[in-house]
């Protein structure tokens, strides 16, 4: 049994301990995902992770123990950032601040590769945006994101190509540095 | 497919949540001490049993050398079908 199977199995009768664990083991996770769902906004990023920790809390008792602890939070983070985003702002708002472009001391020219890869990847509708997000920056196989997404493994192969099409067309000026 | 696109230079900083889902729950995040508490105890009971697998082994080796002059056993693994040597 996995660590996190562990932990679920204490979580499933009410200990708050094991919970406080979950939460720590993918707190970072599911921020970076969220925050990146949400174009940059780690506030909204965090807003998003702490919602789907007490969506986890709330279904404790009928949760299936069964390995995929992970892909349910990012799965319940994935939901919520679409009811939230339908039910606030448009897709494509771009936020002006992260940690990076604050910096004083990264180069202009990196700050505004930052910018640019945000920007791009922002851009992209959600359902293709979680894709490259999931696989580019949490390294999860197709199959992984499929499950998180709840599509087929196909769909996310088809939506990650044309993703990528994209990104390569918004970004050709930085690979042409 | 992902090499021409850098995407290295979107970082991401996170934060600690533990206390914002401990109050949305309606608890108080567990503090340091406990947790190292709990850690000990853990650690207790582990050295407890392991303390209790080494006097049944100890009585199991001392068994075996009453019961007859010279036999080699491999620890923790059932005896059958093994050769006896003496």
């Amino acid at each position: 049994m996995s660590e996190d199977d562990a932990l679920m199995e204490k979580v499933r009768t009410g200990d708050r301990v094991a919970f406080d664990s979950v939460v720590r083991r993918h707190q970072d996770r599911l921020q970076r995902f969220a925050t990146r769902m949400a174009g940059g906004d780690s506030a909204r990023g965090a807003d998003i992770a702490v919602g789907a920790f007490v969506r986890l809390w709330e279904s404790r008792t009928g949760f299936a123990v069964d390995g995929k602890t992970e892909a349910w939070l990012l799965q319940t983070a994935y939901r919520l950032f679409v009811d939230d985003m339908r039910r606030t702002k448009p897709s494509h708002e771009l936020i002006e601040h992260d940690a990076i472009s604050d910096s004083p001391h990264i180069p202009v020219e990196k700050s505004a590769l930052a910018q640019a890869v945000r920007d791009a990847v922002t851009s992209l509708p959600e359902s293709h945006r979680a894709v490259i997000i999931l696989s580019a920056y949490e390294d999860l196989t197709q199959a992984e994101i499929a499950k998180v997404l709840d599509i087929p493994p196909g769909t996310v192969a088809s939506r990650k190509a044309q993703a990528y099409e994209t990104l390569r067309r918004r970004l050709v000026a930085w690979r042409e540095l | 497919m992902d090499d021409q696109i850098p995407f290295d230079a979107w970082g991401v900083e996170t934060t600690d949540i533990t206390a914002r889902v401990a109050a949305a729950i309606g608890s108080t995040p567990p503090s340091l001490e406990s947790e190292l508490l709990a850690e000990l105890r853990l650690l207790r009971r582990e050295i407890a049993e392991l303390r209790s697998s080494t006097v049944q082994l100890q009585d199991e080796v001392a068994r075996l050398r009453l019961d007859s002059g010279s036999r080699r056993i491999v620890p923790f693994a059932p005896s059958e079908g093994l050769v006896r040597l003496s």
